[in-house]
């Protein structure tokens, strides 16, 4: 019942802080294409699920804490089947996997320190107790495809912080989510703690939101440096979308010189920089 | 824009604490029967104060040098490093060999809440870099002179970093003759990024409301606290929002100055006047 031709196209891009390696990026982004499966109108579904977390630099094993993130919301999500109908249950699923997942890797890590002869130090111990806090960004790309008749595609969304998520035609910024105005982006966005366990007050405070895609659109899921630059007036660029796949299509390499660029002009804060591309495929 | 560098590990900060170690710091300070001694107050309150830089800039691999930070004490026949222990002797040194090497770590009592609306003692470690020493006079402008000598050899090595901030606590009037000369050559060195940045803390010889970050020499109750207020730098943008945002009252000409600080505006001045831009 799978129809290749409906998935999308998709690409993660990372560049980290100017001055730091990669290994040291405190974002994290991931992909999956999932199973197709039939929906309650026995039509082929086919879902592309995809995260983005950032790492609050303050926050000790900010990285890995993203990386969990991004791992169990992709999973929460598929798991789910249409989980933005019910938020809580979403929530509670989603922190009843990273809960104790994060507390292994947490028993892990401190097992691994003393191992090595480098328990953890005064200066360390407040910043564990304290917790990691990251943003969390998912979204699910669906096709929607009927036994007679041109696929659907649908985007769902759900957000925590400024890692925001944009629709895009012809280049062109139609919808962002879930900050609309480059003034939105603060310097203390809403972050999802790993020893918060108050599914409630997390339900509470994500977003969501939804909306229909069209054969050659494409989803942006970004970090805040980059999508705030993408709701930036000033970058000068009528069809953002058309110079990020431009630079995109070609590798890695021309998009992190451009991000370096960027950074120098001051058009870009330097921060860890993400992106999640998903293209919907032009039909024959 | 001035005082706006990102603080990076290629792109560190400075800080100098001048710590006044005259006579008169042996006087106690607080009210009532909670007093202790001024010179202990002050430095616990840096001790404090490294300690919580250590903690906002440790990584995964240890903490990053995003600052340099020196300790001079100052009195009778001594101008140098306060620090104590592996560091003894030495001023400008990252944070990450700060962190790694205090004197000792104490154990110190702290109460917490116990979760059910009380209090309950918990042991907290409680790193210690400097001790109060008690020692003669005030030699405040040979105190500028060798901050002088650190920020200049400084700024040379970083020329594009945000500025030195020199933090200079003291009880009592220079007592080797006006320091106003010194302030100023001291606070004329500059990076791309703006001039070296002299904040001045005067600690309460009685029990005096404290005067926090003024913005005009008018109210300061003498000719001592004006030649402070005037030896001390305007408080850059950020600082100043921060001040803001801890409830004071600031303007564009806000000072980063405190007279007849208490122990709260102690650890309020070294708060506000070590805030830094985002870390990167």
């Amino acid at each position: 019942m799978e129809d290749v031709s409906a998935l999308p196209e998709c690409q993660l891009l990372q560049v980290p802080k100017a001055g730091n390696a990669l290994k040291e990026c405190e974002d994290a982004g991931l992909f999956w294409f999932g199973d197709a499966r039939s929906d309650d109108h026995g039509r082929t579904v086919l879902p592309l699920y995809a995260a983005v977390s950032d790492g609050a630099s303050e926050s000790l094993l900010a990285g890995a804490w993203a990386e969990r993130l991004v791992a169990d919301t992709v999973e929460s999500m598929s798991f789910g089947r249409d989980w933005w109908e019910d938020v809580d249950a979403f929530v509670v699923d989603l922190i009843g996997r990273s809960g104790p997942r994060w507390q292994a890797y947490l028993d892990w890590y401190q097992a691994k320190r003393d191992a090595n002869g480098r328990p953890i130090t005064w200066y360390e111990q407040p910043g564990l107790e304290k917790g990691a806090f990251a943003t969390v960004l998912g979204a699910e790309i669906r096709a929607t495809v009927p036994d007679n008749g041109r696929t659907n595609w649908s985007w769902h969304a759900f957000a925590l912080g400024d890692s925001c998520l944009f629709h895009l035609r012809n280049g062109v910024v139609r919808r962002a989510f879930p900050f609309e105005h480059v003034e939105d982006f603060g310097i203390t966005p809403r972050l999802l703690g790993s020893r918060n366990h108050d599914t409630a007050l997390v339900a509470e405070r994500l977003q969501l939101a939804h909306g229909a895609l069209a054969p050659g659109d494409e989803v942006l899921l970004a970090s805040d440096a980059l999508a705030a630059w993408l709701l930036s007036p000033h970058h000068g660029h009528k069809t953002p979308g058309t110079l990020l796949a431009t630079l995109a299509e070609v590798g890695d390499e021309p998009f992190t010189e451009w991000v370096e660029d960027q950074r120098g002009r001051g058009l870009m804060r330097n921060d860890d920089v993400t992106l999640i591309r998903i293209k919907v495929r032009t039909e024959a | 824009m001035p005082y706006t560098a990102e603080i990076s590990r290629t792109n560190p900060g400075c800080f100098v604490f001048l710590v006044d170690q005259s006579a008169s710091m042996s006087d106690p300070m607080g009210t009532g029967e909670v007093t202790q001694q001024r010179a202990k107050v002050v430095s616990d309150a840096i001790n404090r104060l490294l300690t919580e830089l250590s903690v906002k800039c440790a990584k995964e691999e240890g903490v990053r040098d995003y600052f340099h930070v020196a300790v001079i004490g100052y009195g009778h026949n001594h101008v140098g490093s306060a620090f104590q222990g592996a560091l003894a002797g030495r001023d400008l040194v990252p944070l990450s060999e700060v962190a790694n090497n205090p004197a000792r770590v104490e154990s110190r009592t702290k109460k917490v809440p116990d979760g059910a609306g009380g209090l309950v003692e918990t042991s907290v470690q409680f790193p210690v870099w400097m001790d109060p020493v008690i020692n003669g006079g005030t030699p405040m402008t040979r105190a500028f002179g060798y901050a002088d000598s650190l920020v200049a050899n400084w700024v040379e090595a970083h020329p594009s970093s945000f500025p030195p901030i020199v933090l200079n606590l003291t009880d009592g009037e220079s007592t080797d003759g006006d320091p106003t000369s010194a302030a100023i050559a001291l606070a004329s060195h500059a990076t791309a990024d703006g001039a070296v940045l002299l904040f001045n803390l005067h600690v309460s010889g009685s029990d005096g409301t404290p005067v926090t970050f003024p913005d005009s020499e008018e109210g300061l109750p003498d000719t001592y606290a004006r030649l402070l207020f005037q030896m001390s730098s305007v408080l850059p943008s950020h600082m100043r929002s921060y001040a803001a945002s801890q409830g004071h009252r600031v303007s564009e000409t806000t000072r980063g100055f405190v007279y007849n600080a208490d122990i709260t505006s102690i650890v309020e001045f070294l708060d506000i006047g070590t805030r830094a831009t985002e870390l990167r």
